[in-house]
């Protein structure tokens, strides 16, 4: 218990005399917090500027136009007369897509002209609503023009035998684009923030390449490992908790399962990230090396947890290392949560993370074994 | 000391100090390679979903059969309701449902086209729609290949055509690689900066001694992430048959502009510390939020005007904007030209700034 508390309070003091460290775990993770909350703040993606090529120039066109605008988010900002100046527009950023609106607007005949969109993918996670929203309103136009026309031909049809797939988002039907941003990004920058300061507060120690100042002078040991890394476990997993609470409690994102099982599960991921880091600096004794191995494992974290398109489609060792990175099985753990999955699904996932926490302990222990 | 001198003595520094060259050589070379990997497959493959087939007739048998079959998804299970498909849904067994409602090869033969529905879970959004993207392209697949037997060949005219311009079928490494390459080049170049003038200070003398050596040092730095950015846009983006469209004057152009402008950025950001380990500390955990500040997945016309000014302050987002205007969208020059002239102004300014900062001893 001494050792620990040796260990608990000499880094404590650590952190009062080193600027950098202090603000490395108060400033850095407020100002990143408030950024991406600011940074997402405004909830919708504003008026996002398309244009109309109004071939038809009829009242079906004009009210197709305004079903567009009508679904929020859109406006119009162009009306070019050509689809090459629509091309234009699109091709220097100014409008996000443009919808062509045939001359035969209207005729749902085989072989009539379709109305066409052409969405900017280049930005796919904009590109991919702005087109939502614009096939929404053609396909509700199109719908509606379909049942006038049979029922001007005297045949009965259900209303809702529409052609299509009907496409249903759980936890987020309106597919906000803030919430599955903000779910993601914070984590990930707690993560690589741990593993940064993991491999500080160890090459901090050091003293002409050695630890065993520090061993000599805590006692060693576990309880001296776990009393240095302490500290920032309690301050990182506050930062994360703050940031669950912002998501939870004011934006009112509901939790369906467990919100301090999800806590858990994230400060798990740090105190890994902290002590993996840290044994990687006490192993190999070189900041340099500790820092970009840090920033491998934690830093492209986010890339290859699946978060955004799934890994299972990537080659082998892709796939593979996808699995052995901490944050993979943190982000199921957590998005698994919001979802709403019990918490018996998720443990397999919370096990792994200890384990990876208490292998991190264990190499700065063996990298230490000849100090004590 | 002349501005040769500084130019090739840095280059030196680079090549003997180990951790400068691993960082300002050695991992830009490596995230080429290790950063796209993930996203490579381009879409979603594969997709473990469940069907509910409630009319279990030899059409939604064959429907089925063929979904499971596709590229896009693999039926793992095929539960009797809806309410044990979102079970398997929470359980994390399937990623998508499928619902196929009784009345479906009535419905077809009467020529009115499918009427199903599909559940996926929302909470990953990007991952959703690629999801859903996959299993409507199967779908759809389908569907054209039955509407000869059960259609005759009759139905209605399809409504819309929407096309995914400067990234076809909307592949996500087209979509996050060239975003992400200014900010790979700015953030290693970064740590590497900083780290090579926290060794100028330790051995005792100014990181930037005066105007001649600012400038030897910049001019040997830029040469480095010219040569990287070059790299990127010549052999990676190749490598990942990324769809470009800027000829090579104007690549080089952007190489050149955003090389100068990162490394009086380095320069100026790189001085402040004394440390090269409390560079890294501070310096390494904001690379998601330089990323997200970019506007690559948030729009910087979204933002508060506040947090987009933070973000103009880096090069990486002009430069992001540069050559995803000029490479992908295939912009005329002239509209790449004023970005290119922003990347020149925060150039100046952030050399200003370094020779300031530089002189303290």
């Amino acid at each position: 218990m001494n050792t620990f508390r040796a260990a608990f309070f000499r880094e404590l003091t650590l952190i009062r005399s080193s600027r950098p460290l202090l603000a490395a775990v108060t400033i850095l993770p407020a100002l990143s917090l408030l950024l991406i909350a600011a940074m997402l703040s405004r909830g919708a993606l504003g008026d996002l500027p398309i244009a109309i090529v109004d071939a038809s120039h009829s009242p079906a066109s004009r009210s197709l136009a305004s079903d567009i605008v009508a679904q929020g988010g859109l406006v119009i900002a162009a009306a070019p007369a050509t689809e090459s100046e629509a091309d234009a527009l699109l091709r220097s950023g100014d409008i996000w897509a443009y919808a062509v609106i045939p001359e035969t607007l209207g005729d749902t005949a085989l072989g009539a002209d379709p109305v066409r969109i052409d969405v900017n993918a280049t930005y796919l996670s904009v590109g991919s609503i702005v087109e939502r929203k614009m096939r929404r309103a053609v396909l509700g136009a199109f719908a509606q023009e379909v049942q006038d026309q049979v029922s001007r031909s005297g045949l009965a049809v259900d209303g809702d035998d529409l052609p299509g797939i009907q496409v249903n988002l759980l936890f987020n039907p309106q597919s906000s684009l803030e919430f599955y941003l903000e779910a993601l990004i914070q984590p990930a920058i707690l993560q690589l923030m741990a593993a940064c300061v993991g491999v500080f507060v160890v090459v901090s120690e050091m003293r002409e390449g050695s630890l065993a100042r520090w061993v000599a002078e805590t006692g060693g040991g576990i309880a001296a490992w776990a009393g240095k890394f302490l500290p920032y476990l309690a301050i990182l997993s506050w930062w994360g908790a703050m940031w669950m609470i912002w998501l939870v409690g004011f934006r009112e994102w509901r939790m369906e399962g467990s919100l301090l099982f999800a806590m858990l599960a994230q400060a798990t991921l740090i105190a890994a990230s902290l002590t993996l880091s840290g044994a990687i600096a006490a192993l190999t004794r070189q900041s340099g090396i500790a820092f970009s191995a840090s920033a491998l494992y934690a830093g492209s974290a986010l890339a290859y947890s699946g978060g955004s398109l799934p890994i299972e489609g990537s080659a082998a060792p892709v796939v593979w290392w996808s699995e052995a990175l901490p944050f993979t099985h943190y982000l199921r753990i957590q998005m698994d949560q919001f979802l709403g999955s019990p918490i018996g699904v998720d443990l397999a996932d919370l096990a792994l993370l200890l384990a990876y926490f208490a292998a991190g302990l264990g190499l700065c222990l063996f990298a230490t074994r000849d100090a004590a | 000391m002349t501005i040769r001198e500084a130019f090739f003595g840095t280059l030196r520094e680079v090549v003997r100090q180990r951790d400068v060259a691993s960082l300002v050589v050695l991992a830009v070379l490596l995230y080429g390679i290790y950063y796209p990997a993930p996203y490579a497959h381009q879409r979603a493959r594969e997709v473990p979903m469940a069907v509910v087939d409630l009319e279990d007739s030899a059409l939604t048998r064959r429907l089925v059969a063929t979904l499971d079959a596709s590229d896009g998804a693999a039926v793992v299970a095929q539960p009797d309701s809806l309410a044990q498909g979102q079970q398997l849904l929470k359980a994390r067994k399937v990623e998508a449902v499928l619902l196929i409602p009784r009345g479906v090869t009535r419905a077809a033969l009467r020529g009115e086209g499918p009427r199903i529905a599909l559940w996926i879970d929302g909470v990953y959004l990007v991952r959703a729609k690629s999801i859903g993207a996959a299993l409507q392209s199967a779908l759809a697949g389908i569907f054209a290949d039955l509407s000869g037997p059960y259609l005759g060949g009759h139905g209605v005219a399809a409504p819309l055509i929407v096309t995914q311009r400067f990234n076809p079928g909307g592949g996500y490494a087209n979509y996050i690689f060239p975003a992400v390459t200014p900010v790979i080049l700015q953030q290693t170049l970064l740590f590497g900066t900083a780290v090579l003038l926290a060794f100028r200070r330790r051995s005792g003398r100014a990181a930037l001694a005066d105007a001649r050596d600012l400038a030897g040092t910049w001019a040997a730095l830029t040469t480095l992430s010219v040569l990287a950015a070059l790299f990127y846009f010549g052999w990676f983006f190749a490598f990942q048959s990324l769809p470009q469209q800027a000829d090579v004057a104007l690549r080089v152009a952007i190489a050149l502009a955003m090389g100068g402008a990162t490394a009086a950025f380095a320069l100026a950001v790189g001085s402040l510390f004394r440390r090269s380990e409390t560079a890294l500390l501070i310096l390494m955990p904001t690379t998601l939020t330089a990323f997200f500040l970019s506007g690559a997945t948030w729009p910087r016309a979204a933002m508060p005007d506040w947090v987009a000014f933070i973000g103009a302050l880096l090069p990486a987002t002009h430069g992001a904007r540069a050559l995803l205007l000029a490479d992908q969208m295939g912009a005329p020059t002239a509209v790449v030209l004023p970005v290119l002239g922003q990347l020149l102004l925060l150039g100046a300014a952030y050399l200003i700034v370094a020779l300031v900062i530089g002189r303290r001893a």
